[in-house]
């Protein structure tokens, strides 16, 4: 698909409007109607506006690794029917209309620093100056310009996230899902890089679907949080998240704050007894 | 497998799956048939009618070489398959195939112990790891082909000949990999085990020698076929019996039995088959915790 | 930026001289003490060898020596070329049956298990064949080399090729990849440090393979030399050629290993040179 890196952006870019939507989605794996049955996500009804920050949340088993991955057209729902940008799954990943940042980096070893961010753009066939001029752009954006002509075995957890993130990022997609992207970092780093991805977000405009087990993190980054409950994955709850933007980092000392993550806090106890 | 997404399909979707080891029966049945048909052609082709039957049986003297030599190079095998079950013929092939394989066996054991031996005192020190070590890896530098005759010459017996090439193949690549399982051991296992105050033969036995074992059967499977090709060697240099000595014998006795040769070379590479097949087996019992090995 | 200085990049592993030294030491140390006792006779001692049986490495040496003319040219201008030769056809060979076998499933369980199996057929019965086939000079022995390389190039290269990490593949689907670019994206240079190893394997393998090869059907090359000095008990020459033979394939393996750091910088198994 020799689709030009602005006419991907320029499809997206809806200023108002509904970015994500889902009906009455279900995801059941293995044989129907048997023992064996696993029935990940029941009856999930959700919206998500354009250029909105929502996170989702719940215990283990809740499915909302399951959620994303339906999002991105990694696996078909049993039922339902999901929107991205008014297009389904498949037709907006051809499109190109999401990017996707997992918990491991996911970088290709035998690529530097640069080549991995400029990887969907020479999937895009984007000629190699504007590859080039676009990786830079992002690398500095993610504060990584020194090191774009390292390999990533030479970067920390944190630095190569960030470049996967920046990855993500490159062919300006309208839609971002994270499964957990900070989750294998320390704490610090963690915070730090909430807050860059919340200054690329107001930046870039896009859409992003966010899976979190931190119940902080989903309360500093989000608009709304959507807690989820297992067995099987339903929405327990939807919570807007009315803190101020731009948050930084005295927003997690503020009293609304903490209100809001015991809030979270009480609807995620409810849900992981039963 | 192409790019495609990891989406579980549904029934109607999903592709015709045939169980094992059905693909396998199916391509080696479609190599043999395709086979047959170009030996067929081949042999039609080069060998002129008048001397056709002379060609096969060897029996006829005004058959000129080169149509002789037909069979030997393409061989049909409708006439290899025959040469490998019919009474005159199989029982000599296999009884000679199995004298080669039991010598082989022994010195796999043999070289087994020795190489897992060796790979326990060498990771006792970085020492005596970076001095033997080189060794190892130069001694297989040396092609067994000229130890053959050599170990040949100075032992004089040929089952202790094949029994000692089939050890040295064994042993090295067994040495390697058991020495990379011994150190392979996560260190918050190892951790765990400290803080027991556990002794270093409890270590050994009950942490270091299980992470070892995936490797050592990874070995055990490359020495297994290796053993027996080295076994086979060292029956150039004179050995009186063994699946090697059938090969050598009937490619002097000429091409009247090229059947017969080629059914030897079928024998002697279900050896190695066959050898490396028990191997993978213990290794799938032995190994039953790895989880490539769960259902 | 202090996140950067924080997470401060890992330093490259450099060798110290006095490392280089403890690496070599050992096992020079150990081979002169070897050759030592085998120059006195410990091993004759201990397995009542004579002379004529296991030549002393004074000997060897002078034969080495005194043959060298004769020597090199096998090495460099027969057998050596043969192994190589041998090893690039049957490296490519196998590289593009594991490329068809992943593309299409069926072969990958049908043919797969066939193709690896091949390294089961002696080699000294496929060495005659060749030589049917190909006549008795150079080609027969780089087809036996071939052969011999193909398996464990198949299986390595297959494992490359297919073995991958779920989530490498599943970032090309997210990014609506064609299968062209799943391959040479990531497919390939992912497959590129299982085809060293196979090579690597393969130097070995080529060098047997080529020995035996002219063990009895050659006119020029240390394996009929081999041959011929063991037909008449000149057992000093015999083990100069194995010597050489042995010094051909560790050039071999070393020329491998070469292009494999060239190729393959980026690699673990190439960057880290020091310790585990």
């Amino acid at each position: 698909m020799a689709m030009g890196l602005e006419a991907a952006s320029e499809i997206g870019r809806r200023p108002s409007g509904v970015a994500v939507a889902l009906e009455n989605v279900s995801m059941t794996f293995g044989a129907a109607d048997t023992d064996q049955a696993v029935r990940a996500l029941q009856n999930i009804t959700l919206e998500v506006r354009s250029g909105a920050f929502v996170s989702l949340i719940g215990p283990s088993g809740c499915g909302k690794s399951t959620l994303l991955r339906l999002l991105g057209d990694l696996l078909a729902p049993s039922a339902g029917i999901i929107r991205i940008n008014g297009r389904s799954p498949r037709e907006a990943r051809l499109a190109r209309e999401y990017g996707i940042v997992f918990q491991q980096p996911v970088l290709y070893d035998w690529r530097t620093v640069a080549q991995n961010v400029q990887l969907p753009l020479e999937v895009m066939r984007v000629a190699a100056d504007e590859r080039r001029q676009r990786a830079a752009a992002l690398l500095e954006l993610v504060g990584l310009t020194e090191f774009a002509e390292r390999y990533p075995w030479e970067l920390s957890g944190g630095m190569q996230q960030r470049v996967s993130i920046a990855r993500a990022l490159s062919f300006r997609p309208s839609v971002l899902l994270m499964d957990e992207p900070f989750g294998a970092l320390d704490e610090m780093t963690r915070e730090r890089l909430n807050r860059e991805l919340l200054n690329l977000w107001s930046e870039t405009n896009t859409t992003i679907v966010f899976v979190t087990h931190s119940v902080a993190e989903a309360v500093f980054l989000s608009d709304r949080i959507v807690v989820m409950s297992p067995r099987p994955g339903r929405i327990d709850t939807v919570i807007d998240v009315d803190l101020m933007r731009p948050r930084e980092a005295g927003t997690r000392e503020a009293a609304h704050f903490f209100e809001l993550v015991a809030e979270v806090r009480h609807h995620l106890r409810e849900v992981d007894t039963e | 497998m192409t790019a495609g997404r990891a989406t579980p399909r549904s029934g109607a979707e999903r592709r015709l799956r045939l169980p094992e080891p059905l693909p396998v029966l199916i391509v080696a049945c479609v190599i043999l048939v395709v086979w047959q048909l170009v030996a067929s052609l081949y042999f039609n082709a080069s060998v002129a009618p008048q001397f056709r039957d002379g060609a096969i049986s060897g029996a006829d003297p005004k058959v000129p070489p080169e149509m002789r030599v037909v069979m030997m190079k393409l061989p049909l095998p409708s006439l290899v398959l025959s040469a490998l079950v019919t009474p005159d013929n199989a029982p000599q092939l296999w009884l000679a195939g199995l004298i080669t394989l039991r010598s082989a066996v022994i010195g796999f054991v043999v070289g087994g112990l020795i190489g897992f031996g060796l790979a326990v005192v060498m990771a006792q020190t970085r020492l005596i790891e970076r001095s033997l070590l080189p060794y190892a890896i130069a001694s297989q530098m040396v092609p067994v082909i000229a130890l053959g005759p050599i170990v040949y010459s100075i032992f004089k017996d040929e089952n202790v000949a094949r029994i000692l090439i089939a050890a040295y193949v064994t042993f090295f690549p067994v040495t390697v990999n058991t020495l990379k399982g011994l150190r392979s051991v996560d260190p918050s296992a190892l951790a765990l085990m400290t803080s027991l105050a556990a002794s270093r033969l409890q270590v050994y036995l009950m942490l270091r020698v299980p992470a070892a074992l995936p490797y050592v059967f990874q070995a055990l499977k490359i020495a297994a076929t290796a053993s027996v090709i080295g076994a086979i060697v060292v029956e150039l240099m004179g050995a009186q019996q063994g699946i090697g000595v059938t090969i050598l014998r009937t490619q002097y006795y000429g091409p009247a039995n090229a059947s017969k040769l080629w059914g030897a070379i079928v024998v002697a590479s279900l050896l190695g088959l066959v050898f490396f097949r028990v191997v993978a087996i213990t290794e799938r019992f032995a190994l039953r915790w790895q989880p490539e090995f769960r259902a | 930026m202090s996140v950067n200085t924080i997470a401060a990049p890992l330093a490259r592993p450099v060798r110290a001289p006095s490392a280089r030294l403890a690496a070599w030491g050992p096992p020079l140390a150990l081979l002169v003490i070897l050759l030592g006792l085998w120059q006195v006779g410990a091993f004759h001692a201990l397995f009542r060898l004579r002379e004529f049986q296991l030549p002393y490495p004074l000997q060897i040496a002078q034969a080495i020596v005194d043959r060298w003319d004769v020597l090199w040219r096998d090495a460099i201008l027969y057998t050596g070329p043969e192994a190589a030769a041998g090893l690039i056809l049957g490296g490519l060979l196998g590289f593009g049956c594991a490329v068809l076998f992943a593309s299409v499933p069926f072969l990958q369980r049908g043919a797969l298990p066939i193709a690896a199996s091949l390294n089961s057929i002696p080699i000294i019965a496929v060495s005659p064949i060749a030589v049917l086939w190909l006549g008795f000079g150079q080609q027969s022995k780089i087809a036996v080399v071939a052969l011999m390389v193909f398996a464990p190039m198949v299986i390595n290269a297959f494992k490359g090729l297919y073995s991958i990490e779920p989530q490498s593949l599943e970032l090309m689907t997210s990014l609506a990849a064609s299968p062209r670019d799943v391959f040479w994206k990531l497919r390939l240079p992912h497959a590129l440090p299982y085809v060293f190893t196979a090579l690597k394997v393969g130097t070995t393998l080529a060098m047997i393979g080529a020995l035996v090869a002219e063990f009895f059907n050659a006119q020029h090359g240390l394996g009929i030399t081999l041959s011929n000095n063991i037909q008449v008990a000149k057992m000093p020459i015999a083990w100069a050629a194995i010597v050489v033979a042995a010094m051909v394939g560790l050039a071999l393996f070393g020329a491998v290993s070469f292009i494999e750091r060239t190729v393959i910088p980026w690699h673990v198994s190439v960057r880290i040179r020091d310790g585990e």
